[in-house]
């Protein structure tokens, strides 16, 4: 793949992961527990899926930062090489709310039935466009 | 001892392979504009398909005919029967014992419907739904496959998307209950609801508070009735006459389960004729720009034909050559479409019914294989149907004017 096309393409996908389980399709929202009820102080309990998200802002920051690298860099070794480490990044998307951390099991929360496919399939299109793009630069070198 | 790279043989299929990798942006937007047909009318016609299957499963299932709701609630009865999102109103029990005696009516029994706190981290509000089993037409029929003794009061039968196995123990407002029987998937709202005996929801809603008011009275109160009417008489005629006598005493609204299940089909109908509307819409368009861009390029090929023409190859060759290019391309874009659609579908299949609020069953592998083989012919025929005009045209000149004109 081209050195902008390849860069914009692991730029849209960290964005993806860090938006998907923020704002496109959100995990669960934590539950409000009153702790006090005196002064109405309120706590909130955090499901797992919560953590999920944390996580794969972490991840999809990594994708972003390691996709403007890619643009910048020229040599093809060192594009080579952060794209092998890109499909380490891929398995993890897939990982953290799988085994890693996970998500609700109830198939009726939104973690479960929205955030959990979506990573996935970002996980799927990242490892493929990598995997092209690994055979590309393998022939370039 | 030097060896020689072996040279493939030209043929015209390795030609027309070549001259589309050679192009790849050009290729490519032609397959995205394939693919974009395979892709929406695959996609909508599979989820139309698990829609109406829905529909048609819950139809069949819900024994009523007509469902009685104190006023103002017939939405969230729906809403419980389709999506199971959790709901609690009630209505005055003694309405069963006297519309028992309209003539007409064959059966009535009676649910308390009680919307659950949720039961902790990662888990939502459950439907639970107390049922009368010795009148109940609506849930035993369904049941009796996996519930063979008659259910207990500190049992539960818990719908197929419930987190619990059989002999399990599950808790409700403090209350423990055993999972007695588990039940199939309906696609509809009692896959996520809870069935428990009348008295047991009414000991639920006592100790747990749930009543503000007439407490000592609770047995007195159910949610709704479900009734079902005679085949010798219209559900319309039947309402009318619990309308007369009991809709000002007992301030009631009706569900006909007909009329709902019509209403959904019509939605239904709407739904798909924006799916196929659509799908047609990709389909032209797709055809538009595939002629235009093979119209545009016509005088850039009548050189590289005529090229061809020179070094000896056939007319028949050369069309042949031009009408697997654009097979390939819509092969692909095909190919490509339906496993995108695929994809998604599998992914976010139950998001998608959940947003709609609609029960959906995942259509079988041999509906799906069908419609997969028509989406696959129909997008076939788009790229040769495009670029038929453009190749005949090209091919039709004579080998010096044509690669004279290309230059």
């Amino acid at each position: 793949m081209n050195r902008f096309l390849s860069s914009a393409f692991v730029i849209l996908i960290g964005l993806l992961v860090i938006l998907v389980p923020t704002y496109i399709l959100p995990v669960c929202p934590p539950t409000e527990i009153m702790a006090n009820s005196h002064d109405h102080h309120i706590t909130y309990k955090f499901m797992k899926c919560h953590w999920t998200s944390q996580a794969e802002i972490g991840i999809g920051t990594a994708m972003v930062v390691i996709g403007l690298i890619l643009l910048l860099i020229k040599s093809t070794l060192i594009r080579l090489g952060l794209n092998i480490s890109l499909v380490v990044i891929a398995m993890f998307v897939a990982a953290v709310p799988t085994i890693l951390i996970g998500v609700c099991p109830s198939e009726m929360m939104a973690c479960h039935i929205g955030t959990l496919p979506a990573l996935l399939l970002l996980s799927g299109i990242l490892f493929i466009g990598i995997l092209v793009n690994i055979f590309y630069l393998k022939r370039l070198s | 001892m030097h060896i020689m790279p072996q040279i493939k043989p030209i043929t015209i299929y390795r030609l027309a392979w070549r001259n589309l990798a050679q192009k790849p942006f050009r290729t490519t937007c032609l397959i995205i504009m394939t693919l974009l047909f395979s892709a929406s009318l695959f996609g909508g016609s599979i989820l139309t398909k698990n829609l109406n299957d829905g529909i048609a499963g819950m139809a069949n299932r819900l024994g009523a005919d007509i469902l009685i709701v104190p006023y103002g609630y017939e939405k969230e009865l729906e809403v419980a029967l389709l999506r199971g999102e959790p709901s609690t109103f009630y209505l005055k029990a003694d309405l069963a014992q006297k519309i028992e005696k309209i003539k007409g009516i064959t059966a009535v029994s009676s649910q308390l419907f009680i919307a659950s706190l949720s039961a902790g981290c990662c888990t939502s509000k459950l439907q639970l739904i107390g049922f009368e089993q010795s009148t109940d037409f609506v849930i035993s029929p369904w049941m009796k496959q996996q519930l063979t003794a008659r259910l207990h009061d500190n049992e539960v039968v818990v719908g197929s998307k419930i987190l619990a196995d059989v002999g399990d123990e599950i808790t409700f407002f403090n209350h423990r209950f055993r999972v007695a029987a588990k039940m199939d998937s309906t696609g509809m709202g009692f896959d996520t609801s809870v069935f428990m005996t009348m008295d047991a929801a009414y000991n639920l809603m006592k100790t747990a508070d749930l009543l503000s008011g007439d407490v000592d009275h609770i047995r007195n109160y159910v949610s709704s009735i479900f009734i079902r009417v005679d085949h010798d008489y219209q559900p319309k005629a039947i309402v009318n006459q619990i309308m007369q006598k009991y809709a000002v005493e007992y301030n009631l609204d009706f569900v006909m389960t007909k009329v709902m299940i019509s209403d959904i089909y019509k939605w239904l109908n709407s739904f798909s004729v924006i799916v196929y509307t659509l799908a047609a819409i990709f389909w032209l368009l797709a055809i538009v720009v595939i002629f235009i861009v093979y119209s545009s390029t016509i005088n850039e090929r009548k050189r590289e034909v005529g090229i061809l023409r020179i070094l000896g190859a056939s007319r028949s060759m050369l069309v042949k050559m031009l009408f697997i290019e654009s097979f390939i391309i819509s092969v692909i874009g095909a190919i490509i479409g339906i496993i995108f659609a695929t994809i998604v579908l599998c992914a976010f299949s139950m998001l998608i019914c959940q947003s709609l609020g609609l029960p959906c069953i995942n259509a079988s592998f041999s509906s799906a294989i069908t419609y997969g083989l028509i989406v696959f012919i129909l997008t076939l025929i788009i790229a040769p149907l495009a670029s038929s005009y453009s190749v005949l045209s090209i091919t039709r000149t004579d080998s010096y004017q044509a690669y004279r004109e290309g230059e």
